[in-house]
């Protein structure tokens, strides 16, 4: 059985009135890639401060690797790596320097520091640019060299505050394989972002968090099994009649139909064939469409189902 | 150490800033010290230097003692000439004088009337004269000291220190462009600009850019204690601070030969090595508010707290012109401290008298770095609340 790495038990935080956790409570085994999801001012952010001993907390248990985590235990924190949200990075430092340094806080000899700081510097693939400065790096290699401070003292947890924030779509791609690669490697990943996408892309288990309470956890299926959409038919139909959106939604497993700007939106629960079920409709009544499609359910649907809002605000 | 070495080598990217305030304090220490360029004429008083012949008969305690007196100041030679050949010596200027002291000196030197030491000398000069009154005020000394109920050793003892102390008078000549200061005291007196300028401006963005959110959460989290961090960011700033001291006393040293190693040059140099310390303490204060505020005006903030510092201290202006109400304001400012530091060394004070400077200024340290430490506390419940 794999070892719990971060074990959080109701853990509650206060800022004054507003409470930002409320018994609030995790499990992350070994090897894992656990995503931490949430909209903005859910309490991700506070959760992982909470974790790393960066802000006390009113009540509750933190436990890192079985033992229970306080300020003080660096035997701990060496054991962690952080990759913020925010690229924190000396300006005055070249590359190999920042990542040097921030190894440096983890690894005292001087070898084996090097050698870290040579493979973190591969890994990303910033080995051209280590004697650049970071104000002369684009956004995508600043991401890189900022996970490359993260991970060089090669720890066994690490967690990936939003690390793809204002990254273009290549580094972005280049960012998840890098993760997809530390957790091949033996590291156990926290992530935490807005992009739904990426985070169905790389997480073997996601926590969905609002309002600092777990709102749903479980991997991509369970989640989207606990919902009851299972799955939209989307067709693209001009003039389409308020009677025909009425008769669609008496079709078998329908539960929701929106028409608006031309789409059709058919939510189903459950069910197989919907969309012939659908289209079958259109061509009984002679109505031409575009095109119609069918898309299953994502973790957005989920946490919009779940929560009654948008995970991230539309961009 | 990590954070120490990355101290350095992030200040070392504000060196030009150093090197470009330590050429503007150059300047000024040039600038201070040409004025001083005549200050051996003007000022110092050297006793002549004479040659003189000597012949000992008596061979005392008393005679030898009279003799190291004279040898103390003047060039002294035992040779056996005959009167006339004295004579020609005398008048040809290739000795000032003949000092003869007779056998039985010693015994015989409580009855004044017996008491001669044979002299020969030209009248026509007065440099003879100046001898002969040595003499005198030697072996009258002596006799006031006996008279006074000293014994012979004593007396020998005391009128040496007497005699001594003629050559402490310092002639205080009243000197419009210097008043009565010294070129050490008016070049040590604005160098706690120098150094707080110095420190201010080129170390205090290094110690905010490890305080900044952002790096500071990055090291909280590694295996570094908070408390390590603070004292390498204090050690490297004590440091930079120092080293920045120590270019200044060289500095200052180039143009201070006649007083380097004397007891005011030490104590001057101590009271600046009091106020690189208080420096260091006084950065960590500032260091302790925000980053993100103290940054946004970083500029003005230094310029404020280095000029009034200085204004109220008086660096800039000599304190007895500092109005009673400014010298009430700046008795709780280190710079005060150190100015009245410095004009007690200027004064001839001991260390004992110049201690309770040194220690106002550490209080002031100690003041810096207990509020730095309160506001962190504050700023952190403020965060956490």
């Amino acid at each position: 059985m794999a070892q719990t790495v971060v074990e959080i038990n109701n853990l509650v935080k206060r800022y004054k009135e507003l409470v930002a956790l409320d018994n609030f409570g995790l499990k992350i085994n070994e090897g894992e890639i656990f995503g931490l999801l949430g909209p903005n001012g859910s309490g991700k952010t506070t959760t992982i401060n909470c974790l790393l001993s960066l802000l006390s907390y009113d009540k509750g248990e933190i436990k890192l690797f079985g033992e229970k985590m306080h300020p003080s235990r660096r035997d701990l924190k060496s054991r962690i790596g952080v990759v913020p949200q925010n690229v924190a990075v000396f300006d005055e430092l070249t590359v190999y320097e920042n990542v040097e340094y921030f190894c440096g806080l983890y690894i005292k000899d001087k070898k084996l520091k090097k050698k870290c700081v040579e493979e973190a510097i591969e890994f990303v693939d910033i080995a051209d640019f280590k004697k650049f400065y970071p104000k002369k790096l684009s956004g995508g290699l600043l991401r890189r060299l900022n996970i490359a401070c993260g991970i060089a003292h090669k720890p066994e947890l690490i967690i990936f505050d939003e690390p793809t924030v204002a990254v273009d779509p290549q580094s972005r791609n280049r960012i998840l394989e890098g993760i997809a690669k530390l957790n091949q490697n033996g590291a156990t990943i926290i992530y935490t972002s807005h992009y739904m996408e990426e985070v169905e892309q790389l997480c073997n288990r996601v926590l969905i968090m609002d309002k600092g309470k777990k709102v749903a956890e479980g991997t991509k299926d369970e989640l989207k099994g606990m919902i009851k959409n299972t799955e939209s038919i989307v067709v693209n139909v001009r003039r389409f009649s308020n009677e025909a959106v009425n008769d669609i939604k008496e079709l078998h497993h329908v539960y929701d139909v929106k028409y608006l700007n031309d789409t059709l939106t058919v939510k189903c629960s459950g069910g197989k064939h919907n969309i012939t079920h659908v289209s079958e409709y259109f061509e009984k009544n002679g109505i031409d469409y575009d095109r119609i499609y069918s898309e299953l359910p994502t973790l957005n649907d989920v946490f919009l189902e779940i929560t009654g809002k948008e995970l991230r605000d539309k961009e | 150490m990590q954070v120490f070495k990355a101290f350095f080598k992030l200040v070392k990217k504000y060196k030009t800033g150093i090197i470009l305030y330590f050429g503007l304090c150059a300047l000024m220490t040039v600038l201070v010290a040409s004025q001083y360029k005549d200050e051996d004429k003007k000022n110092k008083f050297t006793s002549e230097s004479y040659d003189l012949i000597i012949k000992d008969n008596d061979n005392s305690k008393l005679s030898l003692a009279l003799i190291d007196y004279l040898k103390a100041q003047h060039s002294v030679e035992f040779h056996d000439y005959s009167e006339d050949e004295l004579k020609d010596l005398i008048y040809s200027e290739f000795y000032t004088a003949y000092i003869e002291i007779p056998e039985g000196f010693m015994e015989k030197h409580l009855d004044e009337d017996a008491l001669a030491v044979k002299t020969l000398y030209d009248t026509g000069r007065a440099s003879g004269s100046f001898v002969e009154l040595q003499l005198d005020t030697f072996t009258q000394g002596i006799l006031k000291y006996e008279n006074a109920g000293f014994d012979l050793d004593d007396a020998i003892a005391n009128t040496k220190k007497a005699v001594e102390a003629e050559n402490y008078v310092e002639f205080n000549v009243k000197n419009e462009d210097n008043e009565s200061n010294s070129k050490l005291y008016s070049l040590f007196l604005f160098v706690p600009y120098g150094i707080m300028s110095m420190v201010l401006w080129c170390v205090l963005p290094v110690v905010m850019r490890f305080n900044s959110k952002d790096i500071k959460s990055r090291t909280a989290i590694s295996s570094i204690s908070p408390c390590k961090r603070t004292l390498a960011l204090f050690g490297g700033s004590t440091i930079v601070g120092l080293m920045v001291y120590m270019a200044m006393i060289v500095l200052s040293g180039c143009f201070l030969k006649e007083y380097l190693f004397t007891e005011k040059w030490w104590l001057s140099a101590l009271n600046l090595f009091v106020f690189s310390i208080v420096n260091g303490a006084l950065l960590m204060l500032i260091a302790s508010f925000p980053p993100e505020i103290i940054m946004k005006s970083k500029d003005v903030l230094v310029n404020i707290i280095t000029i009034a510092l200085s204004f109220l201290g008086g660096i800039f202006v000599p304190l007895e012109l500092l109005g009673e109400d400014v010298r009430a304001v700046g008795k709780f400012l280190p710079t005060y401290w150190y100015a009245v530091g410095l004009q007690k060394i200027e004064a001839g004070s001991t260390l004992k008298d110049v201690s309770s400077c040194f220690g106002m200024q550490a209080i002031f340290g100690v003041f810096c770095l207990a509020a730095g430490l309160a506001i962190s506390r504050v700023c952190m419940y403020f965060k956490e609340s």
